[in-house]
């Protein structure tokens, strides 16, 4: 990009043409994660509000690492492993908390960690949907996931659906340098039924998570409430490429912790 | 103090092109930054807010958005129902007792999911209805930023917040008479905004407005237009977007045509209309009961 380009904002005619299939890989994978084997880590903090047929209320604050493996497998793919560890945290504490008094029931609920992964994914050359405005980037990944959110899987409950969007933004121009890994700023926003350590089966709602995080380049950058979550519970997740090999979930994790109470 | 009652196009084209380079900012896990600004004073807090959201100036901005609308019904799970863009003016000032006072605009269409072109009407995903939406019309909405302390927080230089708000009001959409349009006596709303610049543009004092990027979610009750009538379930809207800082760079030229052509002067003027409106009172001003 010359000087010319930069004051004109001519930010989108430099090597990357978002509508080539190619060039909107590479430039996805370079923004979401890298566009060279390594690992990229998210650094997020949200607040879950409890969305009741009444309104609307702050319910718990929550923050998580998420951890992508990225992989160039050739020109044409990329492969990726995710993994997210993180807590919940009162609204007005970031530090980690194992119970908690719940305002809508009023009662004390043993809370889970936050654990997920390793979710793997191979991606190829697709058309997606970019949003531009001048030097400004983003991308969205809707997903709606159907499944069981109670204690147990039981056999004649109905599954329920949730969906999860997740918003990385990002700069045209950052996308086209000459690095590997962008700087990213992602949202997370998930619709989902109670989750059964919140113990609220018997009240109409549901919960609406929602997050702001961005890339992370260091240790260093971890909050000092998340490093002493991750020293505690979680040791050597940030270093490792596969901090754990058998695939789980919140739910899951949950679940098996509490078959062993 | 001059009040300038409107901008021409080349200030709103030139928009803040004086953004200057300021020293890095490092720092983690903090609701205060101590750099030039201190964001656990209220004063100090309020004018950041102006600053990010729009401006500490007496000025107009312009937030450029482009979303989509999702449904959500328990039966059928999440469908995208159709898209929406549009560009939301802003015109501040400063108030009384170091607070600000600025005065909320919306206009923008409903637009394709595939082409993002403007639609008149489209087929409703979960009745198979043809729906006539209306036109994104909203404002002027009032609002003064009174010196509080916002929980903005940071990673490095860059800085975020988040901003929920739940309304819940008495429908203008009476069930017994819009049995179609109207959700219920009550309507429910959750709006989830977030507001992202730089901590190094903040700490910036020659600058009254710094660039900021804008990620909204709406979790509501169905517009009248999708013609739910009382359903299980709602939308969820989400959009981003950005403070305008050139309009015919960051604005897609069919959406400011679209602007210039429904209301003159949307981009220059501070005041384009006088009467307030909103989604639910334009369909309801527009349309008529359907009957069953």
């Amino acid at each position: 990009m010359d000087r010319r380009d930069l004051l004109t904002g001519k930010y989108g005619q430099g090597k990357l043409d978002l509508k080539n299939s190619k060039d909107s890989l590479y430039a996805y994978a370079k923004l979401l994660g890298s566009a060279n084997n390594a690992m990229v880590h998210y650094s997020l903090e949200g607040t879950i509000f409890a969305y009741l047929p009444n309104g609307a209320q702050k319910l718990i604050g929550f923050q998580a690492i998420l951890k992508g493996v990225w992989e160039k497998i050739d020109q044409d793919s990329y492969s990726y492993k995710l993994f997210e560890s993180g807590f919940f945290h009162h609204l007005d504490s970031k530090n980690y908390i194992e119970t908690f008094e719940n305002p809508i029931t009023n009662k004390k609920n043993q809370l889970s960690n936050i654990k997920g992964g390793p979710y793997k994914t191979v991606i190829k050359p697709r058309q997606l949907d970019w949003v531009i405005s001048g030097d400004d980037v983003w991308i969205q990944e809707p997903k709606t996931r159907i499944g069981y959110f109670g204690v147990s899987k039981p056999n004649n409950q109905d599954k329920e659906t949730s969906f999860a969007n997740t918003i990385f933004r990002g700069k045209i121009s950052d996308l086209n340098d000459e690095s590997s890994i962008a700087p990213s700023m992602m949202t997370y926003n998930y619709i989902s039924p109670w989750y059964p350590f919140f113990e609220m089966d018997d009240v109409d709602g549901k919960m609406y998570w929602q997050a702001v995080g961005i890339k992370i380049q260091s240790w260093s950058d971890v909050p000092k409430s998340m490093k002493n979550f991750l020293k505690a519970k979680q040791k050597n997740y940030f270093e490792s490429t596969n901090p754990w090999s058998e695939p789980t979930s919140t739910l899951k994790h949950y679940r098996e912790n509490n078959k062993q109470k | 103090m001059t009040v300038k009652k409107q901008m021409n196009r080349r200030e709103i084209i030139g928009g803040m092109g004086a953004i200057a380079a300021s020293p890095f900012v490092s720092g983690q896990e903090f609701n205060v930054i101590d750099r030039d600004i201190n964001l656990s004073d209220p004063i100090q807090n309020a004018l950041a807010y102006a600053k990010l959201i729009g401006t500490s100036a007496r000025s107009m901005v312009h937030i450029y958005y482009h979303g989509t609308i999702f449904g959500m019904t328990p039966d059928e799970g999440v469908k995208p129902m159709i898209g929406l863009t549009g560009v939301l003016k802003g015109v501040w000032k400063p108030w009384v007792d170091n607070g600000f006072y600025y005065t909320l605009y919306d206009c923008g269409y409903f637009m394709d999911l595939k082409t993002g072109a403007p639609v008149e009407e489209f087929e409703n995903p979960f009745t198979g209805e043809i729906n006539r939406p209306v036109k994104i019309i909203g404002g002027p909405f009032d609002r003064v930023i009174k010196p509080d302390l916002r929980p903005f927080k940071s990673r490095g230089d860059d800085l975020w917040l988040e901003e929920p708000a739940y309304l819940n009001f008495v429908n203008k959409l009476d069930p017994k008479i819009w049995k179609k349009a109207s959700t219920g006596e009550k309507l429910s709303f959750l709006y989830v905004e977030t507001y992202h610049g730089k901590v190094s543009d903040l700490a910036n004092p020659e600058l009254d407005s710094i660039p900021m990027t804008i990620t909204s979610t709406h979790n509501t009750s169905w517009y009248p237009f999708f013609l739910m009538g009382q359903r299980p379930g709602g939308h969820y809207w989400q959009s981003v977007g950005k403070k305008v800082e050139n309009l015919e760079v960051d604005v897609p030229a069919v959406l400011i045509d679209y602007i210039e052509n429904e209301s003159p002067g949307y981009f220059e003027s501070e005041r384009p209309w006088k009467k307030r409106t909103g989604t639910f009172q334009a369909y309801k001003n527009q349309r008529q009961p359907i009957k069953e």
